[in-house]
């Protein structure tokens, strides 16, 4: 997949050095990935999908503390990077 | 925007900024529509901008994993059951071991990663350190394996060698044997160290083992020094160098006569001549080395050398006398006198041994100068 707005991702690891390891692993994961529908994704990370509106994606990393909106357009193979937000204790 | 303005590149933050705005705007574009054109290639330009300006460090494959796993619910006894060992999975998470590609093979087709990104290269750590330990392990079991080896060479070899006994009750003989013809063919005259002059046993030192009362029989360096010299001559035709001292050549003319030269021969030497040092006194060793070497023609010894080819006893030769006695052993048809065409090479030789004892501070320069002047004849 071709991601768009990687700017945000690698921003937020600038401002969360602890989280770079996991933006980066999903990043990478993302650009090998051939996502052809929702399930894709929730086959892949299982434990990050999170419910969210339609045509997008939000993957919940606790460990880093965060979550990623991503809008997918699976026909053209684009993946964009909404938002990076932390999540509220 | 309309879809179709003229696509710009993407080279500004502006440029980055005007094209996520239209991608936003884009992106549910349905396929083989003008519009969907447009945000694949506009998609494309960002994205390449992005990987230059704004590059998320790529996650090595430690990382990779270990995000894998979570975003899979996995644990890491999961990777254990996976690499068949919980302590392999610990250290590849811990970076104490690298992933091999029989790893990388497993977890790929069992978790559906992609194998490059798990075989990119990455630091593990002390991986110099551990390097270093292993490397040092492999020296010392090869160093140890050589040793043993070659306890066990010298331990088969020694079985059968005289002991301290034989060597200490070993006393050269005087023989004069001649051959159905009458023509002498073997030729010993016994002659004590005390009867010797200090500069026919200098001169010896001087070419066979000037770090005689150095060593203790042998010398590990002058056999390398031989083996080095022998390879640089391969192929030459010429007698390889054995790099023996007086006491090896000593430990071959006592017991070893006959034998070929072959590294079996070479340890011999070795092991006999620690018994005779450990046996005989140094000024001993050298009495029956002097009377014991093989001069050429019948002549064994140096009473029986000097007597063949000065017609004197060994206390009445000269200094240049005495070194072309001492440098017959190493090849004594060579440099004989007695033989056509060797004059040229004996005197080479022994002015070479004069050339010796001057740079051990045996004799003084002008003295070997003196000597090497002197003509060579019998």
């Amino acid at each position: 997949m071709t991601i768009i707005g990687a700017s945000l991702l690698a921003d937020y690891a600038g401002r969360h050095p602890g989280a770079k390891p996991a933006l980066a692993g999903l990043a990478a994961l993302i650009r090998e990935a051939a996502w052809t529908c929702p399930a894709d994704i929730e086959r892949q990370f299982p434990a990050l999908v999170r419910s969210g509106p339609p045509g997008a994606a939000v993957l919940e990393i606790a460990e880093a503390g965060l979550r990623v909106t991503l809008g997918i357009n699976y026909a053209l193979g684009l993946v964009r990077v909404s938002s990076v937000t932390q999540i509220k204790g | 925007m309309p879809a179709n303005n003229a696509m710009k590149p993407v080279r500004t933050a502006g440029d980055h900024a005007a094209a996520l705005e239209e991608i936003v705007r884009l992106f549910d574009a349905a396929p083989g529509t003008p519009e969907a054109d447009r945000l694949e290639v506009l998609s494309i330009l960002a994205a390449d901008y992005e990987q230059k300006h704004h590059g998320l460090t790529p996650a090595d494959p430690v990382e990779l994993l270990a995000f894998a796993m979570k975003a899979q619910g996995r644990s890491q006894a999961d990777l254990a059951q996976l690499l068949g060992s919980r302590s392999r999975a610990s250290e590849v998470l811990n970076r104490r071991r690298h992933l091999t590609a029989e790893m990388v093979d497993k977890i790929a087709k069992a978790w559906g990663l992609p194998a490059k990104l798990l075989a990119a290269p990455y630091v593990v750590q002390g991986g110099m350190r551990r390097r270093a330990v292993r490397a040092a392990a492999a020296l010392a079991v090869v160093l140890a394996l050589g040793v043993s080896a070659m306890g066990g060479v010298f331990w088969t070899y020694s079985r059968g060698l005289p002991g301290s006994a034989a060597i200490a009750a070993f006393t050269p003989a005087d023989v004069v044997r001649r051959g159905a013809d009458g023509r002498l063919v073997e030729f010993r005259k016994f002659t004590p160290l005390s009867s010797i002059p200090p500069h026919v046993v200098l001169a010896f030192l001087a070419a066979e083992d000037a770090d005689y009362y150095g060593h203790r029989g042998y010398s590990f360096a002058a056999i390398l020094r031989a083996a080095v010299h022998n390879v640089q001559r391969a192929g030459t035709g010429r007698n390889p160098e054995g790099g023996a001292t007086i006491t090896q050549q000593l430990a071959k003319n006592m017991f070893l006569m006959g034998q070929p030269r072959s590294l079996e021969r070479k340890v011999k030497e070795i092991i006999l001549s620690r018994r005779i040092e450990a046996t005989l006194s140094k000024d001993r060793i050298l009495e029956l080395y002097l009377n014991q070497i093989y001069f050429g023609g019948a002549a064994w010894g140096i009473g029986a050398a000097a007597e063949q080819y000065f017609g004197k006893q060994p206390s009445e030769l000269s200094v240049a006398e005495a070194a072309y006695l001492a440098a017959l052993p190493k090849a004594p048809n060579t440099y004989r006198l007695d033989l056509p065409g060797n004059v040229e090479r004996a005197k080479e030789r022994r002015d070479w041994v004069l050339a010796r004892m001057a740079d051990d501070g045996l004799i003084t320069t002008a003295a070997a100068q003196v000597a090497q002047a002197e003509p060579l004849k019998q």
